[in-house]
């Protein structure tokens, strides 16, 4: 299996020798690249094109928000996990509309910090439930006016399920029992459907399908 | 020769035509039938014996001779003593049987009437004199009562020279009045010639011509015959042919205020007393145009006052320069009549002059700038003194940019304000001179002193604004700087040691600790949450991070949801229009209004529901907050909520002012409040 890519983007120096040491210890991650600021984290990301990006929010030049959303722009399949100081629900629903994948707290241990990277490339969610709850509730309303046809009928009724599924905030497993299938075809399945919306996490597919009317706030419950 | 026998026939014409004659003749003619044709009667006993027969007749005579002295005055009465002297002749020469005594009595009667011709000419002269000084008076009253009709000097003028005119019989007549300043005469009013006739005698100057030179003598004058040296009135004299001219001066107070001419076209000799009538007339004349004058005087006092007020009113209503100096320009130019005018401003930095603001010039000077102390403003300015430049072209220091825009004559005052010097006001005529009075000078020198103190505040104000805005900034700064290092430091340690604590009671060691032990970490874990929340709340209040890194509307959103989940007060958010990041000093002082305004409504108000609106514009944003809580009674003016220690308010009022928006409040007791900021962005 080939390694997960991973760019690093903090204005910390030995933040980022730190965390690079510590993702290197494992074997199925490698860090492709290393940002000092917002626009040199997109410039890198465009031409590395890295699977993880985990960004800093304050950040000289761009910071972490506007670098996420630019790094989204080009590269829809990149997942990003943005690392803020403390729980503050506008930095978290303002870095999810972005299109970050998920965030960490700053101070966040090495083990959660490898944990998340894996997680977020298996299309697992690295949202905790209560912040995932007040995600969706702020995005639904909006969400319920229009529905977009054309992709949906691309996505084939098995995918939906699956989706429907990972919004109610099953994990791959509990995915997997409930449609009697393994959790690889799970995998295999998310995986198609992040290529099918273009996104590069389970969170962007949940919102995206909130946003575009595919599913509705039952369909989380 | 003509003129004489036709004087003679209009005489004769008169004579027979008066009814008096008629009875005289009859008269005359019955006592002449009685004397001689009477049939010869018995001694009348009453005839005392001296006395001729025929005295009685002869004495009778004495009726028609007082009779003709009456009506035909004193030629009349000699013609017909003599008439009836001749009439008795006869009688005493030829049919009278004592001569003697009929010549005496006839010679008596003789005697006697002439003495009483003379009796009755003397008194019938009296009455004359006496009717000729009550018409006199009378002319005069009737003048006068022109004259103080009105104030209105042309329709007076017009007047009381017909007056004249009747009264001395005679058909043409002008007044001129003198304009003091120009030592000219100016043609008021005229009658009895033809309009054309006037033009070029509209303006003479004083001790030109017969009427200057009364203007300048003071003294009346007779003219007889055609003027023969050259008078301004000349042209009017030979076309209308006037012969005989009375000029008077019209004085008051011995100073002459003008000149009344009356002319007749026929040949005619003036009595003294129509001399007298008319420099008494003159006399009235000249006190009504003197009142006449007085009385424009004051009118146009109390005008120069009102615009004064004026200005001083449009100084004090606002505080926009902008606004202020083009207005007191203009009302400037209009109080001394002058043509144009500009305000030229003082550059104290760069030493220049430039010249903002224009009345009726070319725009284009406005861009014009010269060192300081050039020019007529410069001088104005260095000296701190008015200045009055009668030809401007012919001026040494003129500019020529002003000088091409036909500028001639200007006068300038320095605009100060203490000792103060800002710049310069100037007023002045184009193409043509003007020339400018003291009390223009002197009006202009206020006004100028009224737009320093405009000026002055102005500056006063801004420099206010200014520091305001500074202390602001410094204020921000500084809470900015507190936050972020309760932020970065603080609460990190408070968060590290609530992980500790937290280690402790999870820690694969738990077993080993009591019940108790645990139940105490636990406390602990949850005083040092809450303390994290306080310093939180605390350093939000201080300076919310979402302001700086994610805006207004982010940042709006968590003061309300904090208010709703902490007070329990539910905040309904709205936003309106098309949503922008604005400047960070506009994004700031929003926040801190809707901050303030909550604040008080936790504090105050006891409401159940908040509603908070923004609303964008194309060119501003406006952020309502409404609550239906217990109201109050705003101020009238915002500079009373500092009195009323309403400070806090009174900082969201100056806040809002400083950006230049505008904050309104509205409340009334018993029916909550509603705060409206609306902000250019």
């Amino acid at each position: 299996m080939s390694k997960i890519r991973i760019l690093l983007a903090d204005d910390h120096a030995v933040v980022r020798q730190g965390t690079r040491e510590l993702l290197e210890r494992e074997s199925d991650l490698e860090v492709v690249a290393e940002a000092g600021d917002g626009e040199e984290a997109v410039q890198l990301a465009s031409s590395q094109r890295p699977d993880v990006a985990i960004m800093d929010i304050a950040m000289p030049k761009l910071n972490g928000i506007e670098a996420t959303r630019q790094i989204k722009a080009s590269l829809p399949a990149t997942a990003v996990l943005v690392l803020t100081a403390y729980d503050n629900d506008q930095y978290i629903f303002a870095l999810l509309e972005a299109g970050a994948a998920g965030y960490l707290l700053k101070d966040v241990r090495a083990e959660e910090l490898i944990k998340a990277v894996r997680a977020v490339h298996a299309g697992e969610s690295v949202l905790s439930p209560a912040i995932a709850r007040k995600v969706i509730n702020r995005f639904a309303p909006a969400a319920s006016k229009r529905a977009e046809e054309s992709v949906q009928e691309s996505l084939t009724e098995r995918e939906m399920e699956v989706l429907k599924l990972a919004a109610k905030g099953m994990t791959n497993q509990e995915i997997a029992s409930e449609l009697a299938l393994s959790v690889r075809t799970v995998q295999t399945h998310l995986s198609n459907i992040f290529g099918k919306m273009q996104v590069g996490s389970r969170t962007e597919a949940v919102l995206q399908g909130l946003k575009k009317g595919w599913l509705v706030l039952d369909d989380t419950r | 020769m003509e003129s004489l026998s036709s004087s003679l026939r209009n005489k004769s014409e008169r004579i027979t035509r008066n009814r008096n004659f008629w009875i005289l003749a009859v008269m005359l003619i019955g006592l002449t039938l009685l004397h001689y044709f009477t049939p010869q009667v018995r001694p009348i006993p009453l005839t005392p014996y001296f006395m001729e027969r025929h005295a009685v007749e002869r004495i009778v005579f004495l009726l028609p001779i007082a009779g003709a002295t009456f009506a035909f005055e004193q030629a009349g009465g000699f013609i017909t003593l003599i008439l009836a002297v001749l009439i008795m002749l006869p009688r005493v020469f030829f049919l009278s049987p004592y001569p003697g005594d009929a010549l005496v009595e006839t010679a008596a009667v003789g005697v006697v009437g002439c003495f009483m011709i003379w009796m009755i000419e003397t008194q019938e002269n009296e009455k004359r004199l006496r009717q000729k000084a009550v018409l006199r008076l009378r002319t005069i009253n009737a003048v006068a009562s022109i004259l103080t009709e009105s104030l209105e000097l042309e329709q007076i003028l017009n007047g009381a020279l017909a007056k004249v005119l009747e009264v001395m019989g005679m058909e043409i007549g002008f007044i001129f009045f003198l304009d003091k300043p120009s030592q000219e005469l100016v043609l008021a009013a005229f009658q009895g010639i033809r309009k054309q006739s006037t033009v070029g005698a509209g303006r003479l100057k004083v001790g030109a011509g017969f009427c200057g030179q009364v203007a300048q003598s003071g003294e009346p004058m007779v003219v007889q015959g055609p003027c023969a040296t050259p008078c301004p009135t000349g042209l009017a004299v030979q076309e209308e042919g006037l012969h005989a001219q009375i000029i008077i001066p019209l004085k008051s107070k011995g100073e002459v205020q003008g000149v009344l001419a009356v002319a007749t076209r026929a040949l005619r000799l003036f009595h003294m007393e129509e001399m007298e009538l008319v420099t008494a007339i003159g006399n009235e004349i000249g006190v009504a145009i003197e009142n006449a004058r007085l009385h424009q005087g004051m009118a146009r006092q109390l005008q120069v006052e009102q615009r004064l007020n004026q200005v001083a009113e449009e100084i004090t209503s606002e505080l926009e320069l902008e606004n202020i100096l083009p207005k007191v320009l203009q009302i400037a130019q209009e109080l001394i009549g002058a043509d144009a005018g500009v305000i030229a401003l003082l550059d104290r930095e760069k030493d220049l002059i430039s010249y903002p603001y224009l009345s009726n010039l070319p725009p284009e000077l406005a861009k014009v700038t010269v060192p300081k102390g050039e020019g007529l403003s410069g001088q104005v300015m260095t000296t701190g003194r008015p200045v009055i430049i009668e030809d401007y072209q012919t001026y040494p220091a003129a500019i020529p940019a002003f000088a091409s825009a036909g500028v001639a004559s200007v006068v300038g005052v320095p605009i100060v304000s203490g000792d103060q010097l800002f710049g310069a006001l100037l007023l002045g005529s184009l193409n043509a001179t003007q020339s400018f009075s003291d009390r223009d000078v002197a009006i202009l020198a206020g006004v100028g002193r009224q737009a320093g103190i405009a000026i002055e505040n102005a500056y006063l104000y801004e420099n206010m604004r200014f520091y305001t805005r500074q202390i602001t900034r410094a204020q921000e700064d500084e809470r900015k700087r507190i936050a972020r290092e309760i932020h970065d430091d603080t609460i990190q340690a408070l968060i590290g040691i609530s992980r500790r604590i937290e280690a402790l009671a999870t820690s694969s060691e738990r077993k080993q600790l009591t019940w108790d032990t645990i139940q105490r970490i636990e406390e602990l874990e949850a005083l040092t949450d809450n303390v994290i929340r306080g310093v939180r709340r605390f350093s939000q209040d201080l300076r919310p991070s979402t302001l700086d890194d994610l805006g207004l509307l982010p940042t709006l959103e968590e003061l309300t949801t904090d208010m709703t989940e902490q007070d329990g007060i539910p905040v309904e958010r709205q936003v309106m229009g098309e949503k922008r990041r604005l400047s960070p000093e506009v994004e700031l002082t929003l926040f801190r209004i809707a901050q303030e305004a909550l604040n008080n409504i936790r504090k105050h108000a006891q409401a159940t529901q908040v509603a908070l609106t923004v609303q964008f514009s194309d060119n501003a944003i406006q952020v309502t907050i409404q609550d239906n809580g217990k109201g109050f009674t705003p101020p009238a003016l915002a500079g009373d909520l500092a009195a009323l220690g309403k400070l806090g308010l009174m900082g969201m009022y100056e806040r809002a002012r400083l950006l230049g928006g505008t904050l309104v409040m509205q409340s009334k007791p018993g029916q909550g409040a509603t705060v409206i900021v609306n902000v250019p962005a």
